[in-house]
């Protein structure tokens, strides 16, 4: 019993041996604390190498050069990335296996873009994108693209949408357009179409007369524009390509129209009876229209929210040209631009955080963005005669028609304010640009 | 004595309680006339308004601190020596080079030194000037220091001398030095297409160093949900620990961040850089 009672306190004893360094390590290890750093990031492009794309032939090989140049161009555009010197480029574009990545971070490529073109028969292409990421050592993505030869530059807008959807998240705009109206002479304007980055202007309309505000359908397949074709401002519309004009309402008088982005319907400033410019909503085919405003004052320049719930437009029931805002049905209209003293154009974002119009300053107009409730106002333009914003549909940039020096052209810049640039010119100038959506 | 002597003056009968009240009024006042006498002959203390420097000090005692324990270079010009006088002076201990509170009193007590230290002072501007030239980037990297500071939201100031989080002074400044250098190397690794700039997403880092400097383990321990802006976090860390150049820190100051960080990598804020 004895013994017993000896050996349980023995064992306690040794217990307390083993256990009691544990109990002393343990709040020693409580206390283990790490420290919390912040990192934030400095604005710069992001470094991307893009070597030409390789073929077997001297043909291929030329369209791989080609297609490579567009893909750089194309991120290029977008002021986030900054494609790197071919120049300095040492390995051999044709080798995709055991690719020597530290040669790559050397050069500061944070990515790698590699490629080849193969003619196929029936004056097809073929087209493999490899896309790597320098520092995980790896192919990321790899894509095969497949059309016919002429349609080369539309696979290089693919690939290039690729990238900037795998390195930002967001979606390219390489497969939009722009509509604009250009002055081929002095008398007569007419609609044009061109790439996102101004290249392959193609002309909508050839009436002769003044044809303008196009604007996009949904689909962007289609594009309404106000024409004095009959002497006195109509809507039209016409297909992307140039085909199938008609009038909507041909015995109205309506001075400017937009599609709604969920819907085939048409917000349209125009006139009731004799009165003056108000907000209408149409049906496609133009057959009847539900009035929206009904006020002695000017009211123009509709443009949807991209839920189509709410509609913005321009008033000067307050005394001056401002930014309303009003439910689709015409319910709640308030006034949401105070700042300045003149306010039109107004266009939603895509994501439906901001407004970018055109508001006069100093006797010149300058681009603005805000939110749609009409706080946190943000400049854009500082310089020229700046006017009719349009949204990229990632909302990334705007584009909008801009008189510096001689002529207007049609203007790029970056929601931020940065990466400006122009995309296009006519001889007569051109004006009332409008960006499509992403187009199959 | 006294009570005779105001017998005399306002006759006798009156109550000996009332008279040894006045005597001690009339005592009282007799000393404090007496104190404002030698008080107002010997003047107010002198005010020194002049020298600018130690408002320079004062307006930035971090920065200064911070620079100090990074180039290892104190600053001895700005504030002078006293010459063997002054107990008042000699409390300021050695390590503490820049005790702000103390320059003022120093400036109030030693007047006499302000006319030599204003002929100091235009070599002392002149090197203040070749500082700063000097320093251009150490000041940007000072500032980017304070702001990652603040976004730690440490309260730094509230600890203890030394310890960590504590004030910038000691082991605590080698330890902020150190971590001000390497905030820099990772936003400077850091390549993020600036369509994430001002969004308010993160990725955290877990992160251990060795004595030597470097990173000998990290992971992503929180991701942002965004595939696009984790890997550019993975690119920043793997170049990062790819570098042989990371600053070593301190022995002493290692034995704070032995435990490892949580570094977050948060775009919503940013340096305006190159882009436009």
């Amino acid at each position: 019993m004895t013994l017993s009672h000896e050996r349980t306190r023995a064992l306690g004893a040794l217990l307390l041996v083993v256990l009691l360094p544990c109990l002393v390590a343990w709040p020693g290890k409580a206390r283990a604390q790490r420290r919390t750093l912040v990192v934030t990031p400095f604005e710069r492009k992001f470094k991307i190498a893009i070597q030409p794309f390789v073929g077997d032939s001297v043909e291929a090989n030329a369209t791989g050069a080609r297609i490579a140049q567009v893909v750089s161009s194309d991120l290029d555009f977008t002021g986030i990335f900054q494609p790197l010197n071919p120049n300095a480029f040492l390995e051999d574009a044709r080798k995709i296996e055991n690719i020597d990545f530290t040669g790559w971070q050397a050069l500061g490529a944070e990515a790698l873009v590699k490629g080849s073109v193969t003619p196929e028969t029936g004056g097809m292409i073929s087209v493999e994108a490899r896309i790597f990421d320098v520092y995980k050592g790896s192919r990321v993505v790899g894509k095969r693209y497949s059309g016919p030869a002429s349609e080369w530059r539309k696979i290089a807008h693919r690939i290039a949408n690729e990238i900037f959807k795998y390195f930002t998240g967001d979606d390219g705009v390489f497969d939009t357009q722009i509509t604009y109206a250009g002055k081929p002479n002095r008398l007569v304007k007419e609609v044009y179409v061109a790439d996102f980055d101004g290249a392959n202007v193609v002309q909508v309309t050839r009436n002769g007369s003044i044809n303008n505000y196009p604007n996009w359908s949904r689909d962007a397949g289609q594009i309404c524009f106000t024409s004095f074709k009959s002497g006195r401002p109509t809507l039209f519309v016409i297909g992307r390509g140039g085909h199938g004009a008609r009038s909507v309402r041909p015995s109205s008088t309506i001075l400017q129209g937009a599609w709604s982005p969920m819907s085939s319907e048409l917000a349209v400033a125009g006139q009731v009876g004799v009165g003056n410019s108000e907000i209408l909503r149409l049906t496609p085919d133009g057959a009847s229209f539900v009035r929206l405003t009904n006020h002695p004052s000017i009211d123009t320049s509709p443009t949807w929210s991209p839920d189509g719930s709410k509609i913005v437009f321009v008033s000067d029931r307050s005394g001056s040209p401002q930014i309303y805002v009003m439910n689709a049905d015409g319910s709640g209209q308030r006034r949401i631009s105070y700042q300045g003293a003149y306010n039109v154009h107004p266009v939603w974002s895509p994501k439906g955080d901001r407004l970018a119009y055109a508001a006069m300053v100093g006797g010149h107009f300058d681009i603005f963005t805000m939110r749609p409730d009409g706080t946190d106002v943000a400049q854009l333009t500082s310089s020229g005669n700046n006017e009719y914003p349009s949204w990229a549909p990632n909302g990334r940039q705007i584009v909008f028609q801009s008189g510096r020096g001689a002529g207007t052209a049609i203007y790029v810049i970056n929601a931020n304010g940065s990466n400006l640039r122009p995309i296009i010119r006519a001889p007569g100038g051109a004006t009332a640009p409008t960006w499509s959506g992403h187009i199959p | 004595m006294a009570s005779s002597t105001f017998d005399s003056l306002f006759g006798g009968g009156i109550d000996p309680q009332l008279k040894r009240m006045v005597a001690l009024s009339a005592l009282a006042h007799l000393v404090l006339g007496l104190l404002a006498f030698l008080t107002l002959r010997s003047g107010p203390l002198p005010v020194d308004y002049n020298p600018a420097i130690n408002v320079a000090l004062v307006d930035l005692p971090e920065v200064t601190d911070l620079k100090d324990v990074k180039l290892g270079a104190p600053k001895p010009k700005q504030l002078p020596a006293p010459q063997q006088k002054k107990p008042e002076v000699k409390e300021a201990p050695q390590a503490k080079k820049i005790p702000e509170p103390e320059k003022k009193v120093f400036a109030l007590e030693e007047q006499q030194k302000t006319t030599k230290r204003a002929t100091e002072s235009k070599s002392v501007k002149r090197e203040n000037l070749q500082a700063k030239i000097e320093s251009a980037v150490d000041r940007i990297r000072e500032q980017q220091m304070a702001v990652a500071r603040i976004r730690n939201r440490v309260p730094d100031s509230a600890m203890p001398e030394g310890t960590p989080g504590g004030n910038v002074r000691g082991i605590g400044a080698l330890r902020v030095g150190y971590e001000a250098q390497l905030v820099m190397i990772l936003r400077d690794m850091w390549e993020l297409p600036p369509s994430f700039l001002g969004q308010n997403i993160e990725v955290v880092v877990s992160m251990h160093i060795n004595p030597q400097g470097q990173i000998i383990d990290w992971s992503i321990e929180r991701s942002s949900g965004n595939p696009s802006f984790d890997d550019t976090v993975y690119r920043a860390m793997t170049k990062t620990q790819q570098r042989q150049d990371l600053p070593v820190p301190d022995p002493a100051a290692y034995q704070l961040i032995k435990d490892g960080y949580e570094v977050t990598f948060n775009p919503l804020t940013f340096f305006q850089g190159e882009t436009g």
